[in-house]
């Protein structure tokens, strides 16, 4: 009965009809959920080699670095500071890896959802990236004796401030071709490298004011990733068209 | 009674009783929005069917935001429009007033006689949206930031679409009684 006092009465038979329609196409359809071990494995299969050569050639280049320049705490910080955003170069395009190549429609609808897939990419792009930061720290740190806590904030930093402005830029210039990703992230990285190689901001700056830094930073990433993910669980919502 | 939140985390984990539940509580409310729109029983019931069997598709990825009957109301609203987009000659606008006139639409039951018909005429003469609004408005009682989000626009625009829709009732009832 609604506010003006009408009722439609319905026909029980027709209820009957759709409930048993509906319940035949439950049994047809019984919801498997792909264990995370398994999905976190079928995704690993798919990383972008692009991403795994830039963490060797990082690598290799710490190595060259590292053997062929004087010891110092300074030289130290400067390597990693530069192999930061190396290491994170492709992180932020292989996140949207479906929206550059014109798949996130048909991802969206697959048996995995959209927004699960993007949480396990993150985990692998993030902890490659990260594991392969703290490997580079390490090697400094074993390699010229300094103290490796006073050098992860240098490598962790720039890694930080890359994938914020490389967060921002995806969705503000709402890139959609894979010649447009990697051109925008080699610019994000290029002006992650050029104010402190211009400025000198690297010496300036106190050991505890890029603590207070990173936490900053880390904080605005962590918002910049729960604000994608919740656009990405609001299903049929394109990323880049959330607000 | 269990909630709706609760019958939907069931039927997700498989129950059948509780798809029978939220059938029988939401199937009068959802059959007589779509008599409303299209205007005949008949086919009011089949796109019934239609909606329910969509939602129980649609239930393993619905997710909790705002409330279940606003995303019902949608699928229901989307079907009617679907209907429209397709509707076949045989049911053209004048079969429908035919069928009003002989008694097969709900605002018959409501005020009777030749007030309802031009009520039901003049509800039809109005754009979809307009009319989407004003029946889900004083018809199911929804305030305007449920149709808002069921029409996917602003409070804003919902509210706009109900004045301007009873604005030109208004103005249609007027000229048709001669005031």
């Amino acid at each position: 009965m609604n506010k003006f006092g009408e009722s439609i009465v319905p026909d029980e038979n027709r209820i009957e009809q759709i409930i048993t329609e509906g319940q035949r196409y439950m049994d047809s359809h019984v919801p498997q959920r792909t264990p995370r071990l398994v999905l976190l494995v079928q995704q690993l299969r798919y990383i972008s080699p692009l991403l795994w050569v830039t963490q060797l050639l990082a690598l290799v280049l710490l190595v060259i670095n590292v053997s062929t320049r004087a010891v110092g705490v300074a030289a130290a910080r400067e390597i990693l500071f530069a192999a930061a955003p190396l290491i994170s170069l492709f992180a932020v395009p292989e996140l949207f890896k479906d929206i550059c190549r014109d798949m996130s429609e048909l991802e969206n609808v697959c048996k995995n959802s959209g927004s699960r897939i993007l949480t396990m990419r993150l985990i692998i792009v993030g902890g490659i990236n990260i594991s392969v930061l703290t490997l580079l720290t390490a090697v400094v740190s074993g390699s010229w004796g300094v103290s490796f806590a006073a050098l992860i904030l240098y490598a962790l930093v720039p890694f930080n401030c890359l994938c914020i402005l490389n967060l921002l830029a995806f969705r503000l210039f709402r890139i959609r071709s894979r010649s447009g990703a990697a051109a925008l992230s080699v610019l994000s990285a290029a002006a992650v490298l050029y104010l402190p190689a211009q400025t000198g901001v690297l010496a300036k700056i106190s050991e505890r004011l890029w603590g207070g830094i990173f936490i900053a930073t880390l904080l605005i990433l962590i918002w910049q990733v729960l604000r994608i993910l919740r656009a990405a669980k609001s299903q049929g919502v394109l990323l880049w068209n959330s607000k | 009674m269990p909630d709706d939140s609760k019958l939907i985390r069931l039927i997700k984990q498989g129950d059948k009783q509780a798809f029978d539940t939220l059938v029988r509580r939401h199937y009068p409310n959802i059959l007589a929005f779509c008599c409303r729109r299209i205007g005949n029983r008949a086919t009011a019931e089949d796109l019934t069917q239609d909606v329910f069997l969509k939602l129980v598709a649609a239930i393993y990825k619905y997710r909790a935001v705002g409330k279940f009957s606003n995303f019902l109301f949608t699928i229901a609203a989307n079907t009617c429009n679907d209907f429209f987009r397709k509707k076949t000659p045989a049911l053209s606008g004048d079969d429908i007033e035919e069928q009003a006139d002989s008694g097969g639409s709900p605002e018959d039951t409501l005020i009777g006689g030749e007030q309802a018909k031009q009520l039901y005429s003049q509800l039809r003469a109005l754009p979809d949206m307009q009319r989407e609004a004003l029946i889900l408005h004083y018809f199911h009682g929804l305030k305007a930031k449920d149709i808002a989000e069921i029409q996917g626009v602003v409070p804003a625009t919902a509210k706009s679409r109900i004045k301007q829709g009873l604005d030109k009732l208004r103005k249609a009832y007027k000229e048709d009684m001669g005031l």
